[in-house]
This record gives C-alpha cells, sequence and structure tokens, in this order.
C-alpha cells in the first residue's frame, strides 16, 4: 500500500507580494503585476516590463538578515520560511536527517554570476569580484536553504528550465513515497534577471501587448520572477506529530519530448504523456480532474501543443473543467513557475474556485472547448486540481492534487 | 540503503583527456598517460551518431558523447527510441563556455544570440541527449555540488530500485574554460608548482589539483529487465546514502558514518580526494569508516590522470568501479588490486561544504 503525501506548509513570494495572504487575493482579483522594470537595467530593450516582486527585500520583516545574498536565495528564503513556519516546523531542533529538500531552478544565482563576468571583463583575474561567484554555483541556493533552514535529508538541486518547480516537487513525491524521506521541502525559485529578459527577447517570446494565454491575440509573455515551496510529508509522519494536513499531492507524471530544444511537439505528445501519466500514477481517470492550471505561456506554438494535448487527454470533457493560466498576471517564473502554479492549483481547490487568466479576452477559435474566464473567478465542484508545466528541452511535468477531505 | 528491485549497472561510458571512449580511457591511464585541461583535440570523428556537434555547448556534446558510449557497452540500439525510461544529467558548473559568452554579449550591448542563450540553459544537456537518443520518458537535469558530484546517480538508483522504472541513464559532465583556471587559482585550490598530474590524493606532499573535463555515463537497470534482453551485468548498485550538513563538515562526516554503519569500506574505494579540497572531509570519513585502508581496499581516483572534473569525475568513478567489479584491471594509488578483490567497491562524494554521498556497488 503506497503512502499517501500530504501538503502540511506552503510559503510563497510572488510579484503578488510576500506570503500566502497577500497572493492569494491578489489571485483572485485577476490583477496583473507586470510593471516597469527596476531590478535591472532594461533600457536597451524593446519591451522594458517584466513581473517583479515589489519591495523586496526591502518589505519583509528581518531584511537586514537577507543582505549580501543573492536575489535567488533571499525569494527562496522568505518562501520556504513561510513554508515550514505554517507546517509548524519553523525549528532547528530534532533529528532532521529525513527532512529533505527538492529545489527547483532555472537560474539559480545567474544575477550573481553577471556581477562576476561583468567585472572579469572589466578588470582581468586580479580584480574580479569573486565573492559574487559562489552564489553562482546553480548548487548555492540549495547549499543556503539546507543550512539556513536546518534540513539535513538529502538534497536536490532540479534544472528543468520551466518545469523545475514541478519537478522537484514531483522528485520529492517519490522520494517521500519510496521512504527516502519521511518529508520535504519542495518548490522552486528564480529571480529576474537581465539574463533571461536578453534571452527571452532574443528569441522574440517577449510581447509588447500584454501575456494573453489561449487568447486569439496571443504574443508571448513578460518574465517574472517568485518562489513557492510546499512542505511535503508522508501522511503518517504528519499524523503522527499531529500536523493538519492541507491537501495532497495525488499523482505525479512526467516525460520528455525529445523533440526540439525550444520549440514544444507540435502535437503536444509529453505534454499529454506527462498529463496521462499523472493520472495513472493516481489512479484517475480524466473525468475526475475538476480544475487545471496551465502552463499557458501565450505564445502562439506553445499554447497551440499544450491545447491539442489537453484535449486529447480530456476530449469533449474539457469543456467541463475550469482553466486558469496565471502568466499574464505574474509573468513567466520559469523555474518557479511549476511551483507557484502548483500552489494556485492548492488554492483554486481550497476556494473551489478557479482564478481568472489575466489578459485573457477572447479565445483562439482553435482552442474549442477551453474554459478560461479573464475577468473573474469560475466556480468549480470536484477535488482534484492538475497543474502543467513544460519546459526547454522538452521537460513536461504534471501533478495532480486533491482537496483535504475531498 | 538496500533496494527494493535489485540495479545493475548494464553500461558504462567516457569521454576524458585520455581518450574518448571509457575503454581508451582505462587503457590510456593504465599506461600512466597524464593529460589535465580541456581535451583537445576533440574532434569530430569521436562524435559519431551525436548530430550537429558544433553549435552546442562542450558540456552537452561530452553528455552525447559519454552516453553514445554507454549505449554500446549495454548492448543498446543507438537507433532506437525509448531504450531508457528516465534520464539524469548532472553538472556542477553548467553549460560554461554558452553561459559565458551570451553574458558577455549581454553585458557588452553586442547582440546576445538566441542560439547561445538556449544552448547555455542548464538542462540543455538532458534534452540534447533525450532528442538525440528519443527518449520520452523523464529527463533531469541536476546542479551538484562541486565535489559531491554523485546526486543524478542516487535518484537514479532510486528510480529503478523502487520499480517506477526498469532502465535509467544517468550522465556526470563539467567542461573547462579557461577563465576557471584563475577562479579556482584566487581560491588557493589549484597546484602552484610544476609537477605532473592532477593532484596528489592523500599525501603529506599534497599541493592541490589541476582541472580538466570529463563526462561519464551509466545505464541503470533492474535485474529482471537486463535478464529479459540477456544483457550482461558489469556491478549491481546496493545502496547509495549520503549526510548533507552545510558548514558543518564534522557533523556530515559524523552522520555519513552512521549511515554507512553497518558496511565498513572495503574493495575498492574511489574518493573526492584531490590533493587539497576534499580531503578536509574526506580524511576523517576514510578514517571513521576504512580502519584498515591499505589492507582491506585499494584507494583509486582518476583525478591524477585527468584532473579534476566535478560532476564529471564522480561519474568516471562510478564508471570505473564497474569496470574493476566487472574484472578490469584499475590503476590504484594507494593499496592493491588483489587486496581489494573482494568484489566490493565505494565511490565518495565529499565537498567540504558540508555534503557527503557514498556509493556502495558489488559484483553482478
Amino acid at each position: 500500500m503506497r503512502e499517501p503525501v500530504t501538503i502540511t506548509g506552503v510559503g510563497v513570494v510572488s510579484p503578488f507580494g510576500v506570503g500566502l495572504p497577500a497572493n492569494r487575493r491578489a489571485l483572485f482579483e485577476g490583477i496583473s503585476a507586470v510593471a516597469d522594470a527596476t531590478t535591472f537595467d532594461a533600457s536597451p530593450y524593446p519591451v522594458k516590463r517584466c513581473a517583479e516582486v515589489p519591495d523586496f527585500p526591502g518589505s519583509v520583516p528581518r531584511a537586514r538578515d537577507l543582505r549580501g545574498l543573492d536575489r535567488a536565495t533571499q525569494l527562496a528564503l522568505v518562501a520556504g520560511e513561510e513554508a515550514l513556519e505554517r507546517a509548524g516546523l519553523r525549528t532547528t531542533r530534532g533529528a532532521r536527517e529525513r527532512f529533505g529538500l527538492c529545489a527547483g531552478t532555472t537560474l539559480g544565482g545567474m544575477r550573481s554570476g553577471g556581477r562576476f563576468l561583468a567585472s572579469f571583463l572589466e578588470r582581468g583575474p586580479g580584480g574580479a569580484a569573486y565573492a559574487s561567484l559562489l552564489q553562482a554555483l546553480p548548487s548555492h541556493q540549495t547549499r543556503d536553504l539546507a543550512a539556513r533552514l536546518a534540513l539535513h535529508g538529502p538534497a536536490v538541486n532540479v534544472n528543468d528550465a520551466c518545469a523545475a518547480g514541478a519537478s522537484a516537487i514531483g522528485l520529492a513525491v517519490n522520494r517521500i513515497r519510496d521512504r527516502v524521506l519521511d518529508l520535504a521541502l519542495a518548490g522552486g525559485f528564480d529571480p529576474m534577471c537581465e539574463y533571461t529578459h536578453a534571452g527571452f527577447g532574443s528569441l522574440h517570446l517577449i510581447t509588447a501587448d500584454a501575456g494573453r494565454p489561449f487568447d486569439r491575440a496571443r504574443s508571448g509573455f513578460h518574465l517574472g520572477e517568485a518562489a513557492a515551496f510546499l512542505v511535503l510529508e508522508s501522511a503518517s509522519h504528519a499524523r503522527a506529530r499531529g500536523a493538519r494536513a492541507l491537501g495532497e499531492i495525488v499523482g505525479y507524471g512526467e516525460a520528455s519530448e525529445g523533440h526540439h530544444l525550444t520549440q514544444p511537439q507540435p502535437e503536444g505528445l509529453g505534454a499529454e504523456a506527462a498529463m496521462r501519466s499523472a493520472l495513472a500514477d493516481a489512479g484517475l481517470s480524466p473525468p475526475a480532474v475538476a480544475h487545471l492550471n496551465a502552463h499557458g505561456t501565450a505564445t502562439i506554438l506553445n499554447d497551440r501543443s499544450e491545447y491539442r494535448a489537453m484535449r486529447r487527454v480530456f476530449g469533449e470533457g474539457l469543456a467541463r473543467i475550469a482553466v486558469s493560466a496565471n502568466k499574464g498576471a505574474v509573468g513567466h517564473a520559469l523555474g518557479a513557475a511549476g511551483a507557484l502554479e502548483t500552489l494556485f492549483a492548492w488554492l483554486a481547490l481550497e476556494e473551489r474556485r478557479a482564478p481568472p487568466s489575466a489578459g485573457f479576452r477572447e479565445a483562439d477559435p482553435e482552442f474549442r472547448g477551453l474554459r478560461l474566464d479573464g475577468e473573474g473567478p469560475i466556480p468549480f465542484e470536484g477535488a482534484v486540481a492538475m497543474s502543467n508545466s513544460f519546459g526547454f528541452g522538452g521537460s513536461c511535468a504534471s501533478l495532480l492534487l486533491r482537496r483535504e477531505g475531498g | 540503503m538496500t533496494a527494493g528491485q535489485e540495479v545493475l549497472v548494464t553500461g558504462v561510458g567516457a569521454v576524458t583527456t585520455l581518450g574518448a571512449g571509457w575503454r581508451s580511457t582505462l587503457e590510456a591511464w593504465r599506461r600512466g598517460r597524464v593529460a589535465t585541461g580541456p581535451i583537445e583535440p576533440f574532434e569530430p570523428g569521436d562524435l559519431e551518431g551525436v548530430a550537429d556537434p558544433r553549435r552546442k555547448a562542450k558540456l552537452v556534446r561530452l553528455a552525447a558523447c559519454a552516453t553514445l558510449d554507454a549505449w554500446r557497452t549495454a548492448g543498446l540500439d543507438p537507433a532506437a527510441p525509448g531504450s531508457v525510461d528516465t534520464l539524469f544529467v548532472s553538472s556542477a558548473l553548467g553549460c560554461l563556455d554558452h553561459s559565458r559568452d551570451f553574458h558577455a554579449a549581454v553585458i557588452r550591448r553586442t547582440g546576445p544570440s538566441p542560439m547561445l542563450f538556449t544552448e547555455s540553459v542548464l538542462n540543455a544537456g538532458a534534452g540534447h541527449v533525450a532528442i538525440e537518443r528519443a527518449l520520452h520518458g523523464g529527463g533531469h537535469a541536476v546542479s551538484t555540488f562541486l565535489y559531491d558530484g554523485l546526486d543524478g546517480f542516487r535518484l537514479a538508483f532510486e528510480a529503478v530500485a523502487s520499480g517506477r522504472c526498469a532502465r535509467a541513464l544517468v550522465v556526470g559532465c563539467d567542461s573547462w574554460i579557461p577563465e576557471l583556471e584563475p577562479i579556482f587559482r584566487s581560491c588557493g585550490a589549484l597546484r602552484a608548482g610544476p609537477g605532473p598530474g592532477g593532484c596528489i590524493p592523500f599525501s603529506p606532499a599534497r599541493d592541490g589539483f589541476r582541472l580538466g573535463e570529463a563526462a561519464g555515463a551509466l545505464v541503470l537497470e533492474s535485474r529482471e529487465s537486463a535478464r529479459r534482453r540477456d544483457a550482461r551485468g558489469l556491478a549491481r548498485v546496493a545502496g547509495v546514502v549520503g549526510a548533507l550538513r552545510p558548514d558543518e563538515p564534522e557533523a556530515a562526516v559524523e552522520a555519513a558514518a552512521a549511515a554507512a554503519a553497518d558496511f565498513p569500506l572495503a574493495g575498492w574505494i574511489f574518493p573526492s580526494a584531490n590533493g587539497g579540497v576534499c580531503e578536509t572531509i574526506e580524511e576523517p570519513l576514510l578514517e571513521r569508516l576504512a580502519p584498515a585502508r591499505g589492507e582491506r581496499s585499494a584507494l583509486v581516483s582518476i583525478k591524477p590522470a585527468t584532473g579534476e572534473s566535478f560532476a564529471g569525475s564522480a561519474a568516471l568513478h562510478l564508471v570505473f568501479a564497474c569496470a574493476a567489479l566487472s574484472g578490469e584491471e584499475v590503476p590504484a594509488f594507494e593499496g592493491s588490486a588483489p587486496s581489494a578483490g573482494n568484489g566490493e567497491a565505494w565511490v565518495v562524494g565529499a565537498d567540504p561544504a558540508g555534503s557527503v554521498t557514498l556509493a556502495r556497488l558489488l559484483a553482478p
């Protein structure tokens, strides 16, 4: 008998703000947090807007403790601490050997890497800012998180591009089921960074309009930044310590498209495989899914590929599912996106309504039966939600959540 | 430390400064050849079967090459899709060359190339391997600690041992760029003297390491899956344990020793030791776990021959642990092969930041 994996804590920092209450409020209001970039000089780029966490880290209590850390670490720490706090685990006492960490990121400390390289290019090896370099190591944030949050179980830093946050949650679920861990802090983080703004800009994926997922006028996304973490725990461990279960991760599916490094497989075969695999893992059939948080990057090709995959998995039943796509509101937070959107899906289950998909106005006629609303939430019945994440390299991850008591 | 399903290693592959392929690397290593720094020349001929090599980051090319080598050893058809169910590509540093060049273009405002950007993302290696080998299961990129590069191997072992998949591919790789030299020199990690070799592990005369680049690849497979296709097991993975105590190396040693307490280290031991940095954590670890070292064990490291290549070195040690267990002679720098011939090998990942992983392999 497989042990259920429960959610006992959640923490989030996003362009909606710091902490769960701010995110819950803004998510269902349907606002967009996209604004002019402030954390880097966007003047050389045609699009100067992105979705940043406002007044961060200045607005955070104990912001002084975050000084000197890369913004990636700051975001991850604040979200991680909130998740532990809500799980009743904000302590460094006791045995933590079976408390692991699974963190997903696309960039890690790339901002520090940029600072280092700029100093290296300007002043040569003798004058380079070596202190920045350590924080640029891809594993550095994981190490910092494990150190500051006293997580002594196996830690893994997953870099599955824009699916990284979802993959990290899935790998943590597997490790708990395999009894490698009793509990894990799992999620993703990525800061805003000129490197990615320039990179996605060079690919013409950043829109000068608004991010409009699945809209007939869609033209790309804005980048965002965020960190979101869940405390995942075996049901027996949570029961034994008297922790309140907030929900359950009932299924995880993963796939590689094996098609192209950046372009989606046109029919969405990888996305379909990940969704079907998650359903099989959960022992559920497609009609069980009441809410779906789509990857929805609002690019022509990605949305088409994702829709085709959803259509094949859910058939005509797709019209019954309340779908949300949140990148028009919070931008594309890359490695954090999968974890952030999983947390949004959990919030939707709690609220029994799908958050509005900011930016969406009129469905692409190609996307028959896709039920999104750009203005307001969509109420739904049912206790199961799916969150999908897809990334460069053909990484596909799909998670299924069940409402506590559902 | 025990597995549910028995996990065998049925294929190994390598690309190093000593050769393109695990066999040519081992032969050059046995002959005493030493080559650190970048792999030169890295001929397209070495990349037979790797598509469009020139535009890819060096790390990606290394990973693709080592994978092909592992495919051949495992008896898998390079053209057959879906040969493995899941894939883990580990690296400590990522696609350094393309990342550096793209960053420089951003900083200098010279018009960054989209190709450089897409080929610099941390999962470019996993993505390309999946594309080239037509793999459609889970594909993951994992960033490891510098000197403890065993995370990907551990995840793959767990995936096969739990029965989630029948066959997994693990690749560990890191590439060299010239800028790494002043960086590691500034930390005092590199050998200052002109002496030959990548490092002198555990020696009183140790004086740091030289940098290299490499990739190692392993096919992990359930015994049942191997039996069905009549594949030969090179080694059996008995288990992987670890401990993480950031900034508390003594506590990490204590916890790792406790985790492996029932299995004293014996046989071939492949340490992380690289002539300075790793020994700070690994010497006390081996004192605890391998008190009879030299009598019941042989210490083996490819780092004196190829230099330090981080996740690449860790994967190479796994590859050559399998080679030793399948009857190949591997050069030991302490102890001797006959004393180690008890059908057991350990690969140790030890990072002074406080991370220790121990992989135990047995004769199949």
